[in-house]
C-alpha cells in the first residue's frame, strides 16, 4: 500500500514540476508579484511598498494575503528570484493535497482502494493540476482546508492551527474554514462534545493566532475588503438591470404593492446569487468545458475528470445516506457559497478546495458502481486524463490566443528595454504594462522601488492601483512619442514602420518621431 | 353511485387548474407564432379558418392529458408523490410553455458528434438551466437532496424518474438544432416525478419544514406565472415575427392601389405569416418576396424593405414591433427618386 502511494504521489509531482517551459505558456503580473514581494521579505522583511511583516500585499492596492510570498521566501533564498522558484510554494501545496486526500480518505473510509483512488484522482484532477503549476494562493487553502478536516478527527489544535494557516492564505478560505468547521461540529457532534475542552482550547490557540488578521481587519477595514467590494456582485450591484428590466415589462397599471411584492431587491439578490451557486454544479463546467476564464480553461477539460460525470452523483447519493461521510457532501455544497458572490462565476480558482471532497466522493462512487459500467468508466477516465494532457501542453501552448492569456515571454517583454539608450525615458503601453514585470526580471531593490515608485491617487474601475512611472517608465500614458513598447493588443499599425526590436508577433519596441511618422 | 376519494379530487382540481392556466387568452398569449408553430398550423389555416385558438386548443387538451395520464400512473406507486408531481406539472412554465404552443414533437435527427452531444446533454443537466431558464421551482432541489439523504430506500418511482430524465435528454441532446427544448418533455416529466418524490420524502420526515417550504413554494409558483403571462409575453412580443402583423395591415389597406407589392425575405416565411395575419386576404397574386431592384423603384410597386433602406423611396409608413423597433419600411419610388 505504502508503494502505490508513493507512486501516486511520484505521478502527482511528475503532473506539477515537468514541462514548466511549455505550459503554463507565461509568467503572469500575479506571479510576479508573489515573487518579487517573497524578495522584498527576504531582503528587508517588508512587502514591495515597505509595509513590515504585512499580513496582506499592498501588491496592485488589492492587499492580498501575503502568506504565498512568505512560504515563497526559502525558495527564492535558494534559487533565486525566478519563475520555478516563486511558483514551488503552489506546486509543493499540490502534491501534498494528494497526501492529506489519502489520509483523510483513510479516515473516514477504510477500505483501501477507495482511498488510493481517491488520492489518485486529486493527483490527475485537472483543474488541480493546471492552478497548482501556478504561483496562486488557492492551492495553499485547499492544502490547509484539507489538512484542517483530517486533523479535525485527530488532533484539534493542529486542524486549528491548519484552518488559521488557510485564513492566511487565501480570502475565500476565510468563509469556507468557518463554515466547514460549523458542518463538522453539527455532522460529527457526538465527537465534538466527547471533546469538547480540546476543541474550546484549540479554538482559543486560533483566535490568538488570528490576531494580526483581525487586528488588520479592524484598523483597516477599507483595505482588507477592498478587494471583496470590486469582485463582489453585491457590492457592484450588477443585479440591478435585473430590477429595472423585471418593472419597466410589468403592466402601467400594476399596484406597486405586486410590484414590489415581485421585484424587489432581496428576492433579486438571491435569485443571482443562487444562479451564480448553482452555476458551480453545472455538468459541462465540472465535466466537460471547464471555467469559463481563459486563464483557468484547459481546452477539452473540465475542472474534473470526465469519469467523475458517472462516479460524483452514485458517490454523492452514497455518502448522504452515510451519517460518518456527510462532511463531504456537505464540503462539496460549501465550497462554492463565497463563489457565488463574486462577479464571474463559476469560477474554478475560488473552489479549488473542493477537489478533496470531489475526489473521495468518485472513488466512493466507483465502488457503489456495477461492475459492467467499471469498464466504460476507465476507458473515459484514460480518454479525460489524455484529452486534458493534449489541451494542456499541446493545444495551450500552441495557440496564440490561448498562450495570450498567460503573458508568454514577459521576460523577454522586459528585455527590450535593454535596447534603449540609458537614461532615455520609456513609455509602456498595453495590457502588460505592469511594473511588477520589471521588478522581478530586473531584481530591482525593494528600496530602490520605494523612492522611485508614483503611484496614480486613483485606482482604475477595477480598484486596482495604477503606477504612473518608476525611474524611466512611463506607464498609462496617452502621448505617442519617443521610446515606447507595446504588447501585441495595443499596437497600432500605423507604427509598423517605427519598429526596432520585437518579440515574435507579441512585443514591440519602437522609436517615434517626425522622421519616423513622415515615412508613410 | 359514485363516492369521490382525496385523491380524485385533487386530481379534478388539478386538472380544472391546468386548464384554465392554459387557456386563458390562447389566442393571443404567446403572441407571436414562431416557425415551429407556422410550419405547423400552415398547412392546416383553411380547415382551421385561421384561428389560432383552435390551433392551439388540441395541444393544451393533449399535454393537460400528460399531466393526468402521469399523475394516474405515478399514483399506483405512490399517492403523496402523484399528487405533488400533478401540482409541480400544473404549475411549471415549462409545461405551460409547451402547452400553449401548436408545436408537434418532432426529432431532427441527428447529431451524432460526441462531444457535441455530450456538451448538450450536460447543458441540460445544469441546474441553472433547469431551475432558472426552464423555471423548475427551486425550492424544492433542496428538498430533494434532504429526499436522498433521508428515502429509507430508493423505489421504483426514484428509477423511473431517473430513467426519464436520462432517456428525455438524451433524446433532446440528439437534436440538431440546439435550444429546441421540446424533446427536453420526457425529462420534465421525469424531474417533476423526481422533485416530487423528494418533497415528499422529507417533508414526511421533518415536518416542521412544511410551512417554510409551503410559503417559499407559493411565493415561487406566483413570481413564475406572473414571469410566464407577463415578462416572457413581453419577450414573445419583442420577436421579429411580430413585424409581420402591422406589415398585413398595410398591404390589406392598399393592395388595391398598387399592381405588385415586394417584401424582402430579411425576415423568414413572409408570405405565410402575411397570409396568416391577413387571415387569406392578400392578393397573392401581387405579393412578390425578393430583394430589392432598381425595377422595384417604380410607382406601380410598394417596396416592403429594411428600415435602413428607406433613402431610395417615398416612405409610406414605417413598421415596429410592440416594443417600439422599428424594423420595417413599405415605401413606393417616384419619377424624381427613379
Amino acid at each position: 500500500m505504502k508503494l502505490i502511494v508513493a507512486l501516486i504521489v511520484i505521478l502527482a509531482f511528475l503532473l506539477r514540476w515537468l514541462g514548466h517551459d511549455v505550459s503554463p505558456p507565461g509568467f503572469t503580473a500575479d506571479e510576479a508579484v508573489f515573487g518579487y514581494n517573497a524578495y522584498s521579505l527576504l531582503k528587508y522583511g517588508t512587502d514591495q511598498f515597505g509595509a513590515k511583516f504585512p499580513v496582506a500585499l499592498r501588491a496592485f492596492g488589492d492587499y492580498r494575503p501575503a502568506l504565498y510570498s512568505y512560504l515563497a521566501t526559502p525558495f527564492i533564498k535558494f534559487f533565486g528570484l525566478t519563475e520555478i522558484a516563486t511558483r514551488l510554494p503552489a506546486i509543493l501545496a499540490g502534491i501534498m493535497t494528494v497526501l492529506v486526500v489519502y489520509f483523510l480518505a483513510k479516515e473516514l473510509l477504510h477500505p483501501r482502494g477507495v482511498v488510493l483512488l481517491a488520492a489518485m484522482l486529486v493527483a490527475v484532477s485537472p483543474a488541480h493540476i493546471l492552478i497548482s503549476r501556478y504561483a496562486d494562493m488557492s492551492p495553499l487553502s485547499t492544502l490547509f482546508l484539507g489538512l484542517g478536516v483530517w486533523l479535525w478527527f485527530r488532533q484539534p489544535m493542529l486542524a486549528s492551527i491548519s484552518f488559521v494557516l488557510a485564513a492566511y492564505s487565501y480570502h475565500n478560505a476565510r468563509l469556507t474554514g468557518p463554515l466547514l468547521l460549523l458542518g463538522l461540529m453539527l455532522l460529527y457532534w457526538h465527537q465534538f462534545k466527547s471533546r469538547l475542552r480540546q476543541f474550546i482550547i484549540a479554538a482559543g490557540l486560533g483566535l490568538i493566532l488570528l490576531l494580526p488578521l483581525i487586528l488588520f481587519l479592524i484598523r483597516s477595514p477599507e483595505l482588507a475588503l477592498r478587494r471583496g467590494f470590486y469582485e463582489s456582485f453585491l457590492s457592484q450591484k450588477s443585479y440591478l438591470p435585473r430590477v429595472t428590466t423585471d418593472v419597466s415589462t410589468d403592466p402601467a397599471d400594476q399596484s406597486p404593492l405586486i410590484t414590489r411584492f415581485l421585484h424587489n431587491k432581496p428576492k433579486v439578490i438571491l435569485t443571482q446569487w443562487a444562479e451564480n451557486y448553482l452555476s458551480h454544479f453545472s455538468p459541462n463546467f465540472l465535466f466537460l468545458t471547464g471555467d469559463t476564464h481563459e486563464r483557468f480553461q484547459t481546452p477539452g477539460s473540465g475542472v474534473y475528470n470526465l469519469s467523475l460525470a458517472l462516479l460524483l452523483p452514485i458517490g454523492l447519493v452514497a455518502a448522504l445516506r452515510r451519517p460518518s461521510l456527510r462532511i463531504l457532501p456537505a464540503w462539496f455544497f460549501i465550497s462554492p457559497l463565497t463563489a457565488s458572490l463574486g462577479l464571474f462565476t463559476p469560477n474554478s480558482l475560488h473552489t479549488l478546495d473542493s477537489v478533496i471532497p470531489v475526489s473521495i466522493l468518485g472513488s466512493l462512487g466507483w465502488f457503489n458502481l456495477g461492475k459492467k459500467l467499471r469498464l466504460v468508466t476507465v476507458m473515459i477516465f484514460i480518454y479525460s486524463v489524455y484529452r486534458f494532457g493534449w489541451g494542456y501542453f499541446i493545444t495551450m501552448p500552441q495557440n496564440p490566443e490561448l498562450r495570450w492569456n498567460w503573458f508568454p515571454r514577459a521576460g523577454d517583454y522586459v528585455n527590450l528595454t535593454r535596447f534603449v539608450p540609458a537614461m532615455e525615458p520609456i513609455t509602456i503601453i498595453g495590457s502588460h504594462n505592469f511594473p511588477q514585470f520589471y521588478l522581478f526580471y530586473n531584481r530591482i531593490d525593494p528600496q530602490e522601488f520605494q523612492r522611485q515608485v508614483k503611484v496614480n491617487p486613483i485606482p482604475d474601475t477595477n480598484g486596482f492601483e495604477q503606477i504612473d512611472r518608476l525611474e524611466r517608465f512611463k506607464f498609462n500614458s496617452a502621448s505617442i512619442s519617443g521610446w515606447m513598447i507595446f504588447d501585441r493588443d495595443s499596437f497600432p499599425s500605423a507604427l509598423g514602420r517605427c519598429i526596432r526590436q520585437r518579440v515574435d508577433d507579441l512585443y514591440y519596441l519602437v522609436y517615434v518621431d517626425n522622421n519616423c511618422l513622415n515615412l508613410h | 353511485m359514485i363516492s369521490i376519494t382525496w385523491s380524485m379530487l385533487i386530481i379534478i382540481v388539478l386538472t380544472f387548474i391546468s386548464l384554465i392556466l392554459r387557456l386563458i387568452n390562447l389566442g393571443d398569449f404567446p403572441a407571436n407564432i414562431s416557425v415551429g408553430e407556422l410550419g405547423f398550423i400552415y398547412p392546416l389555416r383553411h380547415l382551421i379558418n385561421y384561428n389560432l385558438f383552435i390551433a392551439r386548443l388540441p395541444f393544451v387538451l393533449l399535454y393537460t392529458a400528460t399531466i393526468l395520464l402521469v399523475v394516474i400512473l405515478v399514483r399506483r406507486l405512490s399517492r403523496p408523490i402523484a399528487i405533488w408531481t400533478g401540482i409541480l406539472l400544473t404549475v411549471s412554465p415549462w409545461h405551460l410553455g409547451l402547452s400553449r404552443r401548436a408545436v408537434p414533437l418532432w426529432f431532427p435527427w441527428l447529431n451524432l458528434e460526441l462531444t457535441k452531444f455530450l456538451e448538450r446533454f450536460f447543458d441540460f443537466l445544469s441546474p441553472v438551466n433547469l431551475f432558472f431558464a426552464n423555471s423548475l421551482l427551486s425550492v424544492t432541489l433542496p428538498l430533494l437532496l434532504i429526499g436522498l439523504a433521508r428515502a429509507k430506500k430508493f423505489d421504483r418511482l426514484f428509477w423511473l424518474s431517473v430513467k426519464l430524465i436520462i432517456a428525455g435528454t438524451g433524446l433532446a441532446s440528439l437534436q440538431v438544432y440546439f435550444g429546441n427544448h421540446d424533446a427536453l418533455v420526457l425529462a420534465l416529466f421525469g424531474w417533476t416525478i423526481l422533485l416530487g418524490w423528494g418533497i415528499t420524502h422529507s417533508l414526511h420526515r421533518f415536518p416542521w419544514l412544511v410551512f417554510i417550504f409551503t410559503s417559499i413554494f407559493i411565493y415561487q409558483i406566483i413570481n413564475s406565472l406572473h414571469n410566464y403571462f407577463i415578462h416572457l409575453q413581453a419577450q414573445a412580443r419583442s420577436q421579429w415575427e411580430m413585424i409581420y402583423q402591422p406589415v398585413s395591415r398595410f398591404i390589406l389597406d392598399h393592395q388595391d392601389e398598387y399592381q405588385r407589392i415586394v417584401v424582402i425575405p430579411k425576415y423568414g416565411y413572409p408570405r405565410e405569416y402575411l397570409d396568416w395575419y391577413s387571415k387569406g386576404q392578400i392578393d397573392q397574386s401581387k405579393l412578390v418576396i425578393d430583394q430589392f431592384k432598381d425595377d422595384y423603384l417604380n410607382p406601380n410597386t410598394v417596396y416592403i424593405g429594411h428600415i435602413n433602406e428607406q433613402i431610395k423611396h417615398q416612405v409610406l409608413a414605417t413598421f415596429e414591433l410592440p416594443t417600439g423597433s422599428v424594423l420595417l419600411f413599405a415605401g413606393t419610388g417616384t419619377a424624381q427618386a427613379k
